[in-house]
């Protein structure tokens, strides 16, 4: 165990508002149950006090997400709340349920972003990959709608061997529906993803690397809309790192809390329960904030503890090893290497340049 | 900044130089930062030989398109900013 750490701000709260979601993606690493009906499970009075108590602790951003987060009963008092507290507001949505109040509602907040899962270009195929039939229209309604208010979003797609020709039909359909970006995300092998690997439905990371490369040649930077294609750091090219920047999980700065109210790393403590830390229930999230041991093995270990290929990465103190939660739901180790990185080393395809 | 000043590379530092540009890694601070094929042929330059005036004059050579103004200002923030950073060293302070 090592001493708290006072000096690293709790920027963003990563809140999974429902443990239910009305599709049921292939994918998830949250796994949620399937579920359309709303509920009310994290209480709001508990949530608006931990929501001011993080204030004191640096407190910018709220994410709302799931399980579906607009299957929360009380979503537009908490989006009331968060404007009369001035927090930034990032949503991740299927879409689904967007209609012109919650529409409205949100074009009232400090929106920093909001984040919507669209698999394809095809009806069918997203369909199939979100376990529900007909969510592709109702999505791209709600797309539609969001577009109709100015409501800047950002399309997520996660990727598949299934879906990985239909990227240039998700660029044009991402225009077409106004987005801003277009976010393509790496499948992760993390709680129903683990399945789709071991049926060798993802790509490879030659693959994902030769498809980086391509969509980069093919539809560069000054394009209408941009497309962010989420490789770690280390695996993208100087001109990509330097127009976008170093982005990455800013593990050091977030606290997860679940459906149940459970403090979590982010939301593997979902399926990795002891990666839960107390409850709002009954516990201050400033205490937890600056007495949890993993949180502060995390400040103080990372990067140096960092194993296999990050150890040796020029990247590892931006990146602090890129997904620290799948490194745990593979590895059960909080510092093992990023399976993308680490497997692209054993595969000979991590550039030199970038390890030492 | 004095144009007669001369910088040579700080031997702690890594160097790694790719086909689109290249990075500076401190190992012991994590800083880094990258460069792009101008930062590059910059950064070559740094050898103890030529003052910051001779650096210019030879990338305007190779860059004729640029004014030599605005390839002045480019180099000044480049080099102050690794300097800054002690990513590159003033002439005799190694």
């Amino acid at each position: 165990m090592h001493p708290k750490s006072p000096s690293h701000p709790l920027s963003l709260l990563y809140i999974y508002l429902a443990d239910q979601c009305n599709l049921s993606c292939r994918h998830c690493w949250i796994s949620p149950e399937f579920s359309s009906t709303k509920g009310n499970v994290i209480p709001i009075d508990f949530l608006k006090k931990t929501i001011v108590e993080a204030k004191e602790l640096g407190l910018q951003s709220v994410k709302l997400t799931g399980g579906e987060p607009l299957l929360y009963e009380k979503i537009y008092e908490l989006l009331d709340f968060l404007e009369k507290e001035d927090i930034g507001v990032i949503i991740e949505t299927n879409g689904i349920l967007l209609n012109k109040r919650i529409v409205e509602k949100l074009k009232s907040c400090k929106l920093d972003q909001v984040s919507v899962s669209l698999d394809s270009s095809t009806p069918d195929l997203h369909d199939e990959l979100r376990g529900v039939k007909g969510s592709f229209v109702r999505t791209i309604a709600g797309l539609e709608l969001l577009s109709r208010h100015d409501i800047g979003f950002q399309i997520i797609m996660t990727l598949y061997r299934k879906n990985s020709g239909e990227i240039d039909g998700m660029i044009s359909l991402s225009q077409d529906v106004g987005a801003e970006s277009l976010k393509i995300n790496p499948l992760l092998p993390c709680g129903r993803g683990r399945e789709i690997f071991d049926n060798e439905e993802n790509l490879s990371p030659g693959e994902l690397i030769q498809l980086y490369s391509a969509v980069e040649k093919k539809w560069p930077s000054h394009e209408k809309i941009e497309i962010i294609f989420d490789l770690p750091i280390a695996l993208r090219s100087i001109k990509d790192i330097t127009s976008r920047g170093i982005v990455e999980c800013r593990i050091l700065n977030i606290l997860g809390i679940l459906a149940n109210g459970d403090f979590s790393l982010c939301g593997i403590g979902q399926t990795m329960e002891e990666l839960r830390m107390g409850n709002i229930h009954k516990d201050s999230i400033k205490d937890v904030w600056q007495d949890n041991s993993i949180l502060n093995d995390l400040r103080h270990d990372l990067p140096q503890r960092l194993k296999g290929i990050c150890s040796r990465c020029i990247f590892r103190f931006q990146c602090l090893g890129s997904c620290r939660a799948n490194a745990y739901g593979m590895n059960k180790d909080l510092f093992a290497p990023y399976f993308l990185c680490q497997e692209s080393y054993e595969l000979g395809l991590f550039p030199d340049s970038r390890s030492i | 900044m004095d144009l007669s000043r001369i910088f040579i590379h700080n031997q702690k530092i890594v160097y790694r130089e790719e086909d689109d540009g290249a990075f500076l890694f401190d190992p012991d601070t994590g800083d880094l930062r990258y460069m792009n094929h101008t930062g590059k042929e910059a950064f070559a330059m740094l050898m103890g030989d030529r003052n910051i005036e001779q650096i210019i004059d030879h990338l305007v050579q190779l860059y004729p398109e640029v004014e030599r103004s605005q390839m002045q200002t480019d180099v000044e923030v480049f080099l102050m900013d690794l300097e800054q950073r002690h990513l590159i060293l003033p002439l005799n302070s190694q």
